[in-house]
C-alpha cells in the first residue's frame, strides 16, 4: 500500500515541494528586508540625495545645488562645535559613567543586605523618557525654584548658585550630569552581570592567601571586568556620537549652540529653520562621523581582544 | 516488502568523503546493528536512510523503492534520537501525537494509537507531563514511543541508550529486543559504538571501518550475523575491534603451510598450528597470529607442542575471572582471560595451549585466511 | 569572617550604596512633592518643605485633560509595532539560523550593521515619506519605523537564540512530515519564547519612551504617544511647575507599575537587548 501511494505521487507536487523549501529563506525574510530597505535604507540613501538641494521641505521649490552644502558644512563652525561637543560627551561618558558603574556594581555584588532592592530602585532613571528626565532635571536647575540652587542657599553659598542650564559655559556639563545620571545604571546591571561570572573559588582562594577586599577587587576583579568594559566603552561611545534627547529637551543646543550636538543642530536646521538640504548635509555626516568612529572603535576592541 | 537495499552508496561533505561502497541490502524484519568506532560514518548513514541527509552517491531503496528524494516523512521511517529529540514545549502526549496530526490522521485513531504505546511502554501516568519532568529513562520511552505511533515499516534508532546510565541501559536494551519481538513486521536498524549492545540486539552487525582506509578498501568491514564477526573475522580490523579485552596480536612466520592447516612460527621461537586454508602461503611468509584473550588456556603439565609460554606480568582479579597480562615484545598489551581466581601468578611462567581452530591468521594485507570447516 | 567586620569594605559599601540611593532618589522624591504642591506653595515655601496637604488637583486638572488619549495612542502604537516586531524579526531569524542559502551570512551582517545607523539620519527621509504617504499626524506614521529600528538588534537576539535549539528537533519535525514553515511555527516560533520575551521587552521599553520620531511625525494632540504628553503639557502650563512635575509623574507611571510586577525579566531584558556582539 505504501509503494502504491509512492508511485501515486506527482511528479508535479515535488517539484512544488521542492521549489518551496528553495523559496523558503526568501519568504521568511521578506517581511524583515522590505522594512528595513523602506524605513532605514532607503532613507539612508535618500538623505545623501537631499543633501544636493536647497528646500524649505515645502511644495515645488527645490534646487539641486550640488556640493554646495557640503562646502558650507566645511565651513559651518557651529557644526564643528556640535561635533567637537559630541566627543566632549562621549569622553565624559566614558570617564564618569563608567567608573562610578563600576564602584556601584561592586557595592551590590558585595552588599547582601537589600542588594536586590538598591538594583531596583537604581535601575529606575533607565524606565523613565528621556522628556520625563529633561523635564524633571529643568525644574531641578531651575535658577529661581529650582533644589540645586535652595541648597545651595541655604548653606549661605550664594555665589555658587548659578544659571545651570542658560550660562554658555556650564550648559554642557550641567546637561552631561543629566545624562550621566540616567545611563549609569545601564552600565551598573552590564557590570552586574559581568561580575555574577566571577568565580566565587577564585575569591575564597584569594581570601585564603590573605588578600584584602580591595586587592581583590583591584587584582582580581577589575580583570575580569575587562571584556565587559570594553563592550561598555562602545556603547558609550556610540550611544553619544548619536545623543539627541535629553540636550535638545533640556537646553535645545543653547545657549549660543553652546549644548549644540549635530544630531540637534540637524533636528533644528530641518525643523526650525526650514534648510532641509542642509539638514540633510548635516545628517550624511553625521553618518559617515558615527560609522568611522564605529569602525574604528570595533577594530580597536578587536585588536585589544586578540593581544590580551 | 520493507526491506532495505543500499547500492554504491556514497557520502561526501565538501570533498571530504565519509562514506564509500556501501553494499548493503537488510531483509524484512531483520534487527540490523551498525557498529564501528567514532567518525566510521554510521549515523551518517542512518541519517541518509532517514532522509535528513543527503546521499551523494548510489541509491537506496526501501520497500523495492528508490528513496533517494522522496521526503523523510514519507519514508515509512521513525527514528529514535540519541539525545530523544522530544520536543520541549509540548506534552508527552503531543509529543507522540505530532506526527500524526501533521498527517491529518482522524482525532480518535491518533487518540487510541498513543494512549495503545503508551501502554506497551508503560508511561500511561505520564502523557500530560512535558519532556523536562521525565527522567531520562521515561524520556527514552517517548522518544520510542513517537516512533511507534507511526507504525512504521522500518525503526530508526541512533544510539538511544549512550545518554543513560549502566543498569538502565542494559533494561532499555531488553525492551528494545522485547519490542522488536512485538512489532516482528517492522525492519530495525540500530546505531551503536558499543559492541555488547550489538552483539545483544542484532541479527545481523555491518561493522564499519574509519579513516583513509575506507577509499581502498570501502567502508563496510564486515557484514554478517553477531558470531559470525566474533569466531569468523573477515580481516584485522574486525578482529581487534570486537571481543573485550581486544584480541591479541602476534608477528609470526609461517613454517608450513597446507590447506588443511597451517603451522607459524613465533619469534619466541615456539612453533603453533592453525586450523586454516594455507593455500597461498609460501613458507617464510609474514603473518600475524590471533589469539582472543578468552582462548588462552593454561597447559596442563607437561604438554609438549602447541604451547607458548609467557611470564606473568600483573594479575586483576575479578573474582569469575582473572586477566594475566603476560610479557611480551609487543607494545600492545598481551592478556590471557583465565577463568577462576588467579592467586599468586604474577612474575611466574606460565605455559599456555591455545586451540587451533579458535586461532586466527592474517596474511600482510591483514586478511583472515579461511578457517578449515570445523569437523 | 567577624575579623574582617571593620575593614574598609564593610563601611565603604553601605556608605556609597545609600548615596547612590540619594542621588537616584531625590529627584523622584522632589517630582511627587512638587506635584503635590500648590502653585503659591512653590515660590513661598523651600523646595524640601513637605506638602502643606495633599493637594491633587494637578493630578485631576492633567487627567481631565487629553491624557488618557496619549496613553491610548502608546498602547495601540507601541503593542501594533511590538507584534510586528516579534512576528517579522523571529520569521528572519529562522531563515538566518537555520535555513541554508547563500546570503545568510553576509545578510546577517548587514541587517546587524543596521544597529549602529543613528536613527537621526532616517528622520528627514521618513518625515517626507510619511507625508507622500499620507500618514502624517496620525499614530500609525510611528509602526514602520519604530519597526525597521528595532528589527536588527531583535534579529540579532532570536537568530543567536534560534541557533542553539538542537538541530534533532528539526530533524524530528522533518521526519513527523513538517515543511520549513510548520518547523517554524511548531517549533521554532515556541521555543523561541524566552527569546522573544526579552525582544518585547527591551524594544517596548525603548519605543514606550521614543521621543524624536514621534515628536517630527505627529503634531496634534490626538495623535501624540505618551512621551510628548510631557512635551505638549509643559507648552500649555509653562509657568506651572506643580502641574508639569504632575505630568511627569503621571506619565511614568505606567512603565514603574510594569516594572513593580516584573523587574527582574525586565532588568534581563534590557541588558540582554543591549549586549551586542
Amino acid at each position: 500500500m505504501t509503494v502504491a501511494t509512492h508511485r501515486a505521487e506527482p511528479v508535479r507536487r515535488r517539484r512544488a515541494r521542492a521549489l518551496s523549501s528553495a523559496l523558503a529563506p526568501a519568504v521568511f525574510l521578506a517581511p524583515a528586508v522590505v522594512l528595513l530597505l523602506v524605513y532605514l535604507l532607503y532613507p539612508l540613501v535618500d538623505s545623501f540625495r537631499l543633501s544636493l538641494l536647497a528646500w524649505n521641505g515645502l511644495g515645488e521649490t527645490a534646487r539641486y545645488v550640488g556640493l554646495e552644502n557640503w562646502v558650507r558644512l566645511a565651513h559651518d563652525q557651529v557644526f564643528w562645535l556640535s561635533a567637537g561637543n559630541n566627543i566632549l560627551l562621549a569622553l565624559f561618558s566614558v570617564l564618569i559613567q563608567l567608573p562610578i558603574a563600576i564602584v556601584l556594581a561592586v557595592v551590590l555584588d558585595e552588599a547582601s543586605h537589600g542588594s536586590r532592592l538598591l538594583k531596583i530602585l537604581y535601575f529606575l532613571p533607565l524606565l523613565m523618557s528621556s522628556v520625563a528626565v529633561g523635564v524633571l532635571f529643568k525644574n531641578v536647575y531651575d535658577p529661581n525654584f529650582g533644589p540645586v540652587n535652595s541648597i545651595l542657599e541655604a548653606f549661605g553659598l550664594y555665589d555658587w548658585t548659578q544659571d545651570w542650564l542658560g550660562d554658555p559655559h556650564l550648559a554642557l556639563a550641567s546637561v552631561i550630569a543629566v545624562v550621566c545620571w540616567q545611563n549609569i545604571p545601564f552600565y551598573m546591571v552590564l557590570f552586574l552581570a559581568g561580575l555574577a561570572s566571577f568565580p566565587r573559588e577564585l575569591n575564597e582562594a584569594a581570601r585564603l592567601d590573605g588578600a584584602s577586599e580591595i586587592t581583590i577587587f583591584w587584582r582580581l576583579k577589575l580583570p575580569h571586568l575587562k571584556g565587559t568594559f570594553r563592550t561598555a566603552v562602545l556603547l558609550a561611545v556610540i550611544g553619544s556620537l548619536r545623543y539627541f534627547d535629553l540636550i535638545y529637551i533640556m537646553t535645545g543646543g543653547g545657549p549660543d549652540n553652546a549644548s549644540e550636538l549635530m544630531a540637534t543642530y540637524m533636528y533644528r536646521t530641518v525643523f526650525s529653520s526650514f534648510q532641509l538640504g542642509y539638514g540633510s548635509t548635516i545628517a550624511s555626516a553625521m553618518f559617515i562621523v558615527v560609522t568611522l568612529i564605529a569602525a574604528v572603535s570595533f577594530r580597536i576592541s578587536r585588536r585589544f581582544e586578540t593581544e590580551i | 516488502m520493507t526491506s532495505i537495499t543500499l547500492a554504491g552508496v556514497t557520502k561526501k561533505f565538501g570533498n571530504q568523503p565519509v562514506l564509500a561502497g556501501i553494499d548493503l541490502s537488510i531483509a524484512d524484519g531483520e534487527f540490523c546493528v551498525f557498529l564501528g568506532p567514532s567518525g566510521c560514518g554510521k549515523s551518517t548513514l542512518l541519517r541518509m536512510i532517514a532522509g535528513i541527509e543527503t546521499i551523494t552517491a548510489g541509491e537506496l531503496q526501501i520497500g523495492g523503492q528508490t528513496m533517494n528524494d522522496v521526503p523523510p516523512a514519507e519514508r515509512r521511517v521513525a527514528m529514535v534520537f540519541q539525545n530523544y529529540a522530544l520536543y520541549p514545549h509540548m506534552s508527552v502526549f503531543e509529543n507522540m501525537a505530532f506526527g500524526l496530526r501533521q498527517a491529518k490522521t482522524p482525532k480518535a485513531e491518533i487518540d487510541q494509537r498513543v494512549r495503545e504505546a503508551a501502554r506497551i511502554l508503560q508511561i500511561e501516568p505520564l502523557l500530560e507531563r512535558l519532556p523536562r519532568q521525565l527522567s531520562g529513562g521515561q524520556r527514552q520511552r517517548v522518544a520510542i514511543g513517537r516512533a511507534i505511533v507511526r507504525k512504521p515499516d522500518v525503526f530508526l534508532f541512533d544510539e538511544p541508550l549512550s545518554n543513560l546510565d549502566a543498569a538502565l541501559r542494559v533494561h532499555m536494551r531488553t525492551e528494545i529486543a522485547n519490542l522488536h519481538r512485538d512489532f516482528s513486521q517492522a525492519s530495525v536498524i540500530y546505531v551503536t559504538h558499543d559492541q555488547t549492545e550489538a552483539m545483544a540486539l542484532a541479527d545481523k552487525i555491518v561493522l564499519l571501518r574509519a579513516g583513509a582506509d575506507i577509499l581502498t578498501k570501502g567502508s563496510i568491514a564486515q557484514i554478517g550475523a553477531p558470531l559470525e564477526l566474533y569466531h569468523r573475522p573477515k580481516n584485522l580490523f574486525v578482529a581487534g575491534f570486537l571481543g573485550s579485552p581486544t584480541m591479541n596480536f602476534l608477528p609470526a612466520t609461517v613454517e608450513a603451510a597446507k590447506t588443511d592447516g597451517v603451522t607459524v612460527r613465533l619469534e619466541s621461537g615456539e612453533a603453533l598450528s592453525v586450523a586454516v586454508d594455507g593455500a597461498g602461503l609460501a613458507k617464510g611468509a609474514r603473518v600475524t597470529l590471533g589469539i582472543r584473550p578468552e582462548h588462552l588456556e593454561m597447559a596442563a603439565e607437561a604438554v609438549a607442542g602447541q604451547t607458548i609460554t609467557h611470564t606473568v606480568e600483573a594479575v586483576e582479579n575479578f573474582g569469575e575471572y582473572s586477566y594475566l597480562y603476560l610479557q611480551s615484545p609487543m607494545p600492545a598489551p598481551f592478556i590471557a582471560k583465565v577463568s577462576g581466581d588467579a592467586v599468586g601468578m604474577a612474575g611466574r611462567a606460565v605455559a599456555f595451549q591455545p586451540l587451533a581452530h579458535s586461532c586466527h591468521l592474517f596474511d600482510e594485507a591483514g586478511e583472515a585466511l579461511p578457517h578449515l570447516a570445523s569437523a | 569572617m567577624s575579623s574582617r567586620s571593620l575593614s574598609p569594605g564593610r563601611i565603604a559599601i553601605p556608605v556609597l550604596g545609600l548615596f547612590w540611593l540619594a542621588v537616584t532618589t531625590l529627584p523622584f522624591i522632589f517630582v511627587v512633592f512638587t506635584s503635590l504642591k500648590t502653585q503659591q506653595e512653590t515660590y513661598a515655601n523651600p523646595v524640601w518643605a513637605l506638602p502643606e496637604s495633599l493637594n491633587f488637583s494637578n493630578y485631576l486638572e492633567v487627567l481631565q485633560g487629553l491624557f488618557f488619549t496619549y496613553l491610548k495612542n502608546s498602547v495601540i502604537v507601541i503593542s501594533i509595532s511590538v507584534a510586528i516586531i516579534l512576528i517579522t524579526s523571529s520569521m528572519a531569524a529562522y531563515a538566518l539560523a537555520r535555513l541554508k542559502f547563500r546570503l545568510a551570512g553576509p545578510l546577517f551582517a548587514l541587517i546587524v550593521a543596521g544597529m549602529i545607523v543613528p536613527l537621526h539620519i532616517t528622520l528627514v527621509p521618513v518625515y517626507l515619506m510619511t507625508r507622500d504617504m499620507g500618514l502624517y499626524d496620525t499614530p500609525f506614521a510611528l509602526i514602520g519605523p519604530y519597526v525597521a529600528t528595532s528589527l536588527p538588534i531583535s534579529v540579532f537576539i532570536l537568530t543567536e537564540f534560534m541557533r542553539q535549539v538542537p538541530k534533532e528537533l528539526e530533524e524530528a519535525a522533518l521526519l513527523d512530515g513538517c515543511g520549513p514553515f510548520k518547523i517554524f511555527w511548531k517549533i521554532f516560533f515556541p521555543l523561541s519564547r524566552p527569546g522573544l520575551a526579552t525582544v518585547a521587552i527591551y524594544n517596548g521599553i525603548m519605543l514606550w519612551n521614543e521621543f524624536i520620531f514621534a515628536y517630527v511625525l505627529t503634531s496634534s494632540p490626538q495623535n501624540r504617544t505618551l512621551p510628548l504628553a510631557i512635551w505638549d503639557f509643559q507648552g500649555q502650563y509653562s509657568a506651572n511647575i506643580p502641574a508639569i512635575l504632575a505630568v511627569v509623574t503621571l506619565t511614568s507611571l505606567p512603565l514603574i507599575i510594569v516594572y513593580a510586577i516584573g523587574q527582574e525579566r525586565i532588568v534581563n531584558g534590557m541588558m540582554a537587548g543591549s549586549l551586542k556582539g
